[in-house]
């Protein structure tokens, strides 16, 4: 475990899917692989992220590491991957076709064994609307790097409001040009400066809620 | 710190001189304007004084408006965009009608060499073979890059820069504007390769699984970005403007100690090579600055575009460590002016403007292109601003 939980730290992700994969072979569950090695490891990225020791290409290999070693798990494991993590529906506002930061978040929430419905980019109210109608999830990340699409941000907490679903769906924003004042002021409950705060925040939601 | 009578220099004379951290009769400016505000402007703000122009962006910038802009049609929003691509990068070089002392223009104009109009949307593919939608925004977003894996980066071939009429941009505003700064853009080692090229994410992995390989790409990139700057000078540009983008919200994108190893040899070659081509280097550089300061002065570069207090940069603290080194082109914040009230707007430009001028070394420019979103009080307020400073109600 230890040794996996280093791989996924180092981003070696060859070497910890072989590793994973020898390890579900010799028996392991894939519970007591996300739970005490996967996860673990990627809480450790987010602390070198936000120490500044880690940036983003050391995140991304490390969640690539986190990926695959998912991937293989999601081929082998018969019972499928069990977490006690929440769910989120995240995505890009309309009219913005950058997606680096919501990547980042899905990457961060699924290594924290999060179940993540990934909207993709590009995507308008009534999309983000009918996913959180239709999964109930946990929380809602919406990203934008423009700020000519960050004010569509507004116009899905005004849905969400209309549609009674904002009680339930905690809503984070992130992305350049936001940050908390402006986050406020369009009433969402949460800016991100990072995906890892981000996914602080969401853990912070499930376990109030639980 | 002014020792000249106002009007006594030119445009280009005052850009060279705060670049140089000379005394100018009055502060430069720069503003980067983005093509559909280029149209607002026309049609709401001033005439460019063009009749045929100012038709057309009233016209591109009326239909924008009627569509709800980002719910207007996508032909609509991508219009502005072909309009400045093919005149000249006009509504950077409308930025002189307003006071402006630098023109900002790219070379390669039109650089679409491919698009397509199918059952409402616009296809684009741009000369380095980058795929491009304008989406549901106004940017014609990459969407497809050409290198998809490492022999597409081993192999890839640049399109030819060497044919005279790329630059015919250059040629152009040097003959209209013979006594205006002229800025040729040019891009650095990481932003184009990452954001255009590869993709951002698989460039990010890249830089650490194959470290070796995207150097040796980028060495070429540099060169075709070297040429380009070349034969963009001899053209009539004065200004290299190289895009990097290194920072973002409050920290660099990447480590500094592989910003060291993969960028700054790489950019000190561009900014080497201009300085010997006799032009100036300005470099934009978006997100957080402060901990590549002390590199862009070791490396020569003479101006850093942006400078944006939303990502954490300080400016004061900027100024005062190494304004007697490098120029700062900024001071008129795009990011937080949005949500100003026009009077905080007016302030904090001319509290920009009161720190910059302690120093030579300050040219008043936008943080990034002015937004077509900008509240009209707060546009008004901004050109009323740096006019009255240009005509020294502030000294």
């Amino acid at each position: 475990m230890k040794e996996l939980k280093q791989l996924v730290i180092d981003g070696k992700s060859d070497r910890a899917a072989a590793l994973v994969a020898r390890l579900l072979d010799e028996g392991g569950s894939a519970e007591v692989l996300m739970e005490q090695a996967l996860i673990p490891a990627m809480d450790v990225v987010g602390k070198l992220f936000q120490d500044g020791e880690y940036f983003l290409p050391e995140l991304l290999v490390s969640a690539k590491a986190m990926q695959k070693s998912v991937e293989v798990i999601k081929q082998r494991s018969t019972t499928g991957i069990v977490t006690k993590s929440g769910k989120a529906v995240v995505g890009t506002v309309k009219g913005d076709l950058h997606d680096i930061g919501k990547n980042l978040l899905v990457m961060a929430l699924e290594g924290a064994g999060f179940e993540v419905v990934d909207l993709g980019s590009d995507v308008s109210t009534q999309q983000f609307v009918e996913a959180a109608k239709k999964h109930r999830p946990h929380v809602m990340g919406m990203s934008a790097l423009l700020s000519t699409t960050m004010y569509m941000m507004k116009d899905v907490i005004e849905a969400m409001d209309r549609e009674g679903l904002h009680a339930d769906v905690k809503i984070m924003v992130g992305g350049a040009p936001l940050n908390d004042d402006y986050a406020k002021k369009i009433g969402a409950d949460f800016y991100g400066p990072d995906c890892i705060s981000g996914r602080d925040y969401a853990r912070a939601i499930v376990a109030h809620k639980n | 710190m002014k020792s000249r009578s106002k009007g006594a220099m030119t445009p280009k004379e005052r850009i060279h001189a705060a670049a140089r951290g000379l005394p100018s009769d009055q502060v430069p400016v720069f503003y980067w304007i983005e093509a559909h505000t280029g149209c607002r402007l026309m049609a709401e703000y001033r005439p460019s004084g063009h009749w045929n122009r100012d038709l057309i962006a009233k016209f591109l910038w009326n239909r924008l408006k009627k569509g709800g802009y980002m719910q207007a049609a996508e032909v609509w929003r991508f219009l502005p965009l072909l309009w400045d691509i093919h005149s000249y990068n006009f509504a950077n070089a409308y930025g002189i009608n307003l006071g402006a002392d630098m023109i900002l223009a790219s070379y390669a104009t039109p650089d679409y060499s491919k698009w397509s109009y199918k059952k409402g949307h616009i296809d684009i593919v741009d000369i380095y073979g980058v795929g491009r939608k304008i989406g549901g925004g106004i940017y014609p977003d990459m969407i497809d890059p050409p290198i998809k894996n490492l022999d597409d980066l081993k192999n890839f071939a640049f399109p030819d820069a060497t044919k005279n009429s790329l630059y015919n941009t250059f040629r152009r505003y040097r003959k209209q504007y013979p006594h205006h700064s002229i800025a040729a853009e040019a891009w650095g080692p990481h932003d184009w390769t990452s954001n255009q090229m590869i993709g951002l994410e698989k460039y990010m992995t890249w830089l650490v699984e194959y470290p070796d390989e995207i150097k040796s790409f980028m060495d070429r990139f540099i060169n075709h970005e070297i040429e380009i700057a070349r034969r963009s000078i001899r053209a009539g540009a004065d200004v290299v403007f190289i895009y990097d983008d290194y920072g973002y919200n409050n920290r660099p994108l990447i480590s500094m100690k592989m910003w060291k190893e993969f960028m700054y040899p790489r950019l000190k070659k561009q900014v080497d090579a201009a300085h010997e081509d006799g032009a100036l280097v300005c470099l934009h550089s978006c997100g957080y600055q402060m901990p590549f300061l002390e590199y862009y002065v070791e490396m020569g570069i003479d101006m850093l575009q942006s400078f944006q207090p939303a990502a954490g940069n300080d400016f004061k603290l900027a100024v005062d460590k190494y304004g007697d080194k490098l120029c700062f082109v900024t001071g008129i914040d795009i990011q937080r002016g949005e949500s100003m009230t026009p009077d905080e707007y007016k302030q904090d430009i001319l509290a920009c403007y009161r720190i910059g001028r302690a120093k030579n070394r300050h040219i008043l420019g936008t943080t990034h292109e002015i937004q077509y979103t900008m509240p009209e009080d707060n546009l008004r307020i901004l050109f009323k601003t740096v006019g009255e400073i240009q005509a020294g109600y502030y000294d």
